[in-house]
């Protein structure tokens, strides 16, 4: 069992008040110094955190004299984060929506943080989340020898009998690693964060990480695998980041890590693993298949096939590519109760029983929504701009479910955030009658990913906007993902 | 935060120093708003001295330069360090005001 590390460094209580919010943004500024972030940075952070804690004072305590809100500072790995709580009046999120002078201070909370979520929490409290990432060096900048991106000739395939040895990657070899991802990608790499060898070492260490890399003869990384976690007790994992040098085609690297991360997840007690892989990856496709990894959804236009982190010119459009999701069960979870919208109760049916998932199919009795829900829909956000991708998650409906998603989504289109994920909570019941009305929103069906939450499966709707697909046809290794494939793409043409 | 204010030339020019924040913008406002109600139409603001600046600094400034409009007027700003520079870059202020490197470059 891994430690639960304490993030903290410090939360102070103040009095929404204008006049003592210079002290607080002084001492985040000062706090964050500390942490490791740069002064310009921590100067960037304080404006933000002053904008948050404005919005607080002016909305949540308009006549509330004694209305106090908290502000929390962690160093998570890689990264500051601010959140501004408090449990005022509910936020008209309205007020945000455009960017006149009084959506100024949004806007610039917006170009300036790194990350900014906004959440409702379950106790009927807002949180507000702003973050800045750590200034760590890239591969580049280490002072050794640039590591070139080379082209792989049939003549350079390593010999089939050669040793390879898969092993947990060591946070030392951080560095090596992103050299190595840098040789074969250039930088390429959807997953940023790879190329940050500090980052990397501290997401190990945070054990919301694990890697395994595969090693050759000469002891050099020619494969590597990893396992992200939402939390050190995650019941599920992100199989992610497959990497094998070209070199190696012929010798099942990327099998051999797989198996190694499913004995990883097994030894820990968890349910099982899901991940993407790439549609036009037959191989990777087939083998996830061979160790009884089952199709659980299609994400159109997941990945950026033409991505670079070099700055891009003006003209610049993404185009992109669709990933197949996969999920293997590895212990047997308790049995769950599971709330299916009606019209995609079949598929969703289908997909459990794929991977033997223990789960009841219930049909709620609620029919009139709004009387029986709470006030907020508690969400959380998350942006990832380098690919230019957002998650929604929905845990909790409130009576502004629809109202607030649109708003989210008028949002992250404006930004021209391409792909938007919008996650359901599968074991709450609204779940059955509110999915349609997403769906009348312009979201389509994803799929399935089993215990996503803490509280359960997801049901994963996906959102294209001004998306270039590739004109490559879709290709899925067996039967059961073809059908998949279809229906999602089927209710995408709707 | 401090004023201080003198006329040299076209300009009537007004010295900022110390945070333009939440606490403090307000009484920004009153300086502003009594130089504009005195019948000034060309201000020049030095931010020689100043450290910060946030939206609500950022929103007094818009409010007065839409006022000043009204009556021909401009607000100019000059002697920016560049954190306070980099504020009006991200919230594209820089094209909203005449901004001058330098006091010199603004009175020439």
């Amino acid at each position: 069992m891994i430690e639960k590390k304490n993030y903290q460094i410090a939360k102070i209580s103040a009095i929404a008040k204008v006049e003592f919010l210079p002290a607080v943004t002084q001492f985040v500024r000062q706090a964050a110094v500390a942490a490791g972030l740069e002064e310009r940075d921590a100067g960037r952070l304080e404006i933000v955190v002053e904008e948050a804690c404005v919005n607080v004072i002016e909305y949540s305590f308009p006549d509330n004299k004694n209305g106090v809100y908290d502000v929390i500072i962690e160093r998570l790995p890689g990264k500051i984060l601010v959140a501004v709580e408090d449990n005022g009046l509910p936020v008209d999120y309205t007020k945000f929506d455009n960017v006149n002078d009084s959506g100024l201070g949004v806007f610039l909370m917006r170009q300036i943080a790194d990350e900014l979520n906004f959440k409702n929490t379950a106790d009927g409290g807002k949180r507000v989340e702003l973050v800045k990432n750590l200034p760590y060096k890239e591969v580049q900048e280490y002072n050794q020898p640039a590591a070139e991106k080379k082209v792989v000739q049939e003549t350079q395939l390593a010999q089939a009998a050669e040793e390879t040895n898969v092993d947990f990657m060591l946070p030392e070899q951080s560095t090596e690693l992103a050299r190595f991802v840098y040789k074969i990608y250039g930088s390429g790499f959807n997953e940023v964060s790879i190329y940050y060898p500090d980052k990397r070492r501290e997401e190990i260490e945070s054990g919301l990480l694990d890697a395994c890399v595969v090693t050759n003869s000469k002891n050099e990384i020619v494969g590597h695998l990893a396992m992200a976690l939402s939390s050190v007790d995650s019941m599920v994992g992100h199989s992610c980041q497959s990497i094998v040098d070209p070199r190696y085609v012929k010798h099942s690297l990327f099998k051999k890590m797989k198996e190694f991360m499913i004995d990883n997840a097994n030894a820990r007690g968890m349910y099982g693993l899901y991940s993407e892989v790439p549609a036009d990856n037959i191989i990777n496709q087939q083998s996830n298949i061979s160790l009884n990894t089952h199709e659980i959804g299609v994400l159109i236009g997941h990945l950026i096939s033409n991505f670079s982190r070099d700055k891009k010119d003006a003209e610049h459009k993404n185009i992109r590519t669709s990933s197949i999701l996969f999920y293997i069960k590895i212990n047997e979870e308790p049995v769950l109760n599971v709330y299916p919208p009606y019209h995609h109760k079949t598929i969703i049916s289908k997909i459990y029983n794929k991977h033997k998932l223990n789960r009841t199919i219930r049909t709620t009795s609620r029919t009139n929504v709004d009387r029986a829900l709470v006030d907020k829909t508690a969400i959380k956000v998350k942006i990832v701009p380098e690919t230019s991708t957002a998650y929604l998650s929905i845990t909790d409906y409130g009576l502004d479910y629809k109202q607030h998603i649109m708003f989210r989504m008028k949002e992250l289109v404006h930004r021209k955030i391409e792909i938007i994920y919008l996650d359901l909570p599968l074991n709450n019941p609204y779940t059955q009658l509110l999915c349609a009305t997403f769906e009348m929103l312009g979201f389509f069906f994803a799929g399935v990913i089993p215990e996503y939450y803490e509280t359960g499966d997801v049901l994963r709707l996906q959102y294209l906007n001004n998306v270039e697909l590739e004109k490559k046809k879709l290709q899925t290794a067996s039967e059961f993902g073809k059908e998949i494939l279809e229906y999602v793409l089927r209710a995408m043409e709707k | 935060m401090q004023f201080s204010e003198e006329r040299t030339g076209k300009f009537y020019v007004l010295n900022v120093s110390g945070r333009l924040d939440a606490s403090t913008s307000s009484s920004f406002e009153e300086k502003l708003t009594s130089i504009i109600d005195s019948g000034e139409k060309n201000i020049l603001i030095n931010f020689k001295e100043l450290d910060y600046i946030s939206s609500m600094g950022l929103r007094v400034l818009l409010q007065a330069a839409k006022k000043v409009k009204v009556s021909q007027g401009s607000i100019s700003l000059c002697e920016m360090k560049d954190n306070i520079l980099e504020v009006f870059d991200i919230a594209g202020f820089t094209q909203v005001f005449q901004i001058y490197k330098t006091y010199n470059d603004a009175v020439a």
